[in-house]
């Protein structure tokens, strides 16, 4: 569905690559989250798969047509975040959403505006930054596209909204099995409903797999250094953290029998994110 | 694709309120002297014989910031509605129509209601300036007026339209020196102040309608074909 040939994007000739001869596909149905750091390239990777932004080299391609910023792919939904919107009522923005985008369901937009207690009397410019954050999410969520893409849904959403969100994410899917891209930096939030990951990091894609994956295979040993150090040998260490004689070692890669005096623990993904991308090792 | 394009016409003509409001103060700030030289005029208080521009020449304000406004602000609204580039390209194409339309039949009714038969010249004033007399466009009937101002007007809404959509880049600032530039140089080198004069005669004092409305058009044809390629490339 979304095929990656040798992108890189450079915005400016001289500035370092936004995204550097990335090569990648996403072809399976599921809800996918896109984790990376601020400046990884997650938003420019959206722009180019939406036409919002043209390659610097290489091509995208959506549902097997090339993607150019003049016909951008009608299989494909991005609304970028902190985007502004005309100053209308929201139901005036929802119905004009229905005529300006193919296959905008509007009854499902409706019906998320009102779990979110989103008012659709109000103005645009009377709404708080969580729920102008809501209106481009369900802007986005209440198309029928093949492939949408959610940048920062969940920016400045309380728990409760968060709650919902994913529930709705969940409910949206079941409805219209496609595609549904989430990037976010409230990672273990995501984490509750999403089936698939990928990773970027300065443009480039560093993990891209099944999130069972990371349940099986992203772990942390603790114990005394001299008995966990041993243990690393033939293991994909990812980070540690070293307090006193103690060691905690992140590790990615197959299961091992712990040694006694050796725990072993499941690691969230928010650490298993933190530890791949910054996985230096900690003194304390 | 008709349907989509209107609805942006109907949208990028109601959220273009700078424009709307301050062609509004301009006019009513022209239009209310008049009316009052006028009414003094009626009552007996000595006001003088001076000159007086045509209120509705100023309406001609709003296709100019509509257009800058569209350009510069409404693409991106459209683009966080979901709408594709080639979408506003045609809905904006629409709002010019429907503008140019607007402002040259506002216009002209001014001229004829109100400048012709208010603005009378023997009593009121010494001179009365419309536009509409000075490109000689008044000189073949209503009709033929209507058809001229808003050719004129339409290609005027794609110039600065597209001339916004560059200020993106670098190139934008150039092309707004180079048109300083040729204006400033071109006017005391007579060659190519009679190339200005030929290019202003075709587009404005053309004394035939038809190749005057053809100009325009097919220049305004010709900005929208370049336009493509500046839409393409602009930032979401």
């Amino acid at each position: 569905m979304i095929d990656f040939q040798n992108v890189t994007k450079r915005y400016g000739s001289s500035s370092a690559a936004a995204i550097d001869n990335l090569s990648m596909k996403v072809s399976d149905n599921g809800i996918y989250c896109l984790l990376g750091r601020n400046g990884a390239g997650k938003t420019t990777l959206f722009k180019l798969i939406a036409g919002h932004t043209y390659a610097t080299e290489g091509s995208v391609f959506a549902d097997g047509k090339k993607v150019s910023t003049l016909s951008q792919p009608d299989c494909v939904n991005f609304v970028d975040t902190g985007s502004e919107q005309f100053n209308m009522r929201l139901s005036e923005l929802l119905d004009t959403a229905v005529t300006l985008q193919d296959g905008f369901d509007l009854g499902f937009a409706r019906q998320m505006a009102g779990r979110f207690g989103l008012d659709l009397r109000k103005k645009y410019k009377q709404l708080s930054f969580g729920m102008k954050t809501m209106l481009t999410t369900i802007l986005t969520l209440a198309n029928k596209s093949k492939v949408i893409l959610l940048d920062e849904p969940i920016l400045g959403f309380d728990a409760i909204m968060r709650d919902r969100f994913n529930t709705l994410i969940q409910e949206s899917y079941e409805l219209h099995p496609r595609i549904i891209v989430v990037s976010t930096h409230l990672i273990d939030e995501i984490a509750k409903i999403t089936q698939r990951l990928i990773i970027i990091d300065n443009g480039k894609v560093m993990l891209h797999t099944g999130i069972e994956d990371i349940d099986e295979r992203a772990y942390v040993l603790t114990g005394l250094s001299k008995a966990v150090i041993p243990l690393l040998d033939n293991l994909n260490c990812i980070g540690k953290n070293v307090v006193g004689d103690m060691l905690a070692a992140y590790i990615y890669d197959e299961r091992i029998e712990p040694p006694k005096g050796v725990a072993m623990d499941k690691l969230s993904l928010q650490d298993f994110f933190v530890k791949l991308i910054g996985g230096d090792i900690h003194y304390a | 694709m008709l349907k989509k394009s209107l609805v942006i016409a109907r949208l990028n003509l109601r959220n273009c309120n700078a424009a709307w409001i301050a062609t509004g103060i301009i006019f009513f700030a022209i239009f209310g002297p008049i009316l009052s030289h006028i009414i003094r005029a009626k009552i007996g208080v000595d006001v003088g014989k001076d000159g007086v521009l045509g209120c509705g020449n100023f309406l001609y304000l709003l296709p100019l910031l509509c257009a800058i406004i569209i350009s510069a602000r409404n693409f991106h609204r459209f683009m966080n509605l979901g709408s594709k580039r080639s979408d506003f390209f045609w809905g904006s194409l629409c709002a010019y129509g429907l503008l140019a339309a607007g402002v040259s039949l506002a216009n002209l009714l001014i001229y004829y209601a109100f400048d012709l038969n208010v603005i009378r010249m023997d009593i009121f004033y010494d001179m009365r300036l419309n536009l509409l007399d000075v490109w000689g466009w008044s000189g073949h009937g209503a009709v033929v007026a209507f058809l001229r101002q808003s050719a004129f007007l339409f290609f005027v809404m794609v110039f600065f339209h597209t001339l916004a959509a560059l200020h993106e880049w670098w190139i934008g600032w150039a092309a707004d020196a180079a048109i300083i530039a040729v204006i400033s140089v071109f006017t005391p080198i007579e060659p190519l102040r009679n190339a200005e004069y030929e290019f202003f005669r075709a587009i404005l004092f053309q004394p035939n309608a038809f190749l005057q409305i053809f100009t325009c058009l097919a220049l305004a044809a010709a900005i929208c074909a370049l336009n493509k390629p500046i839409l393409s490339h602009k930032k979401i």
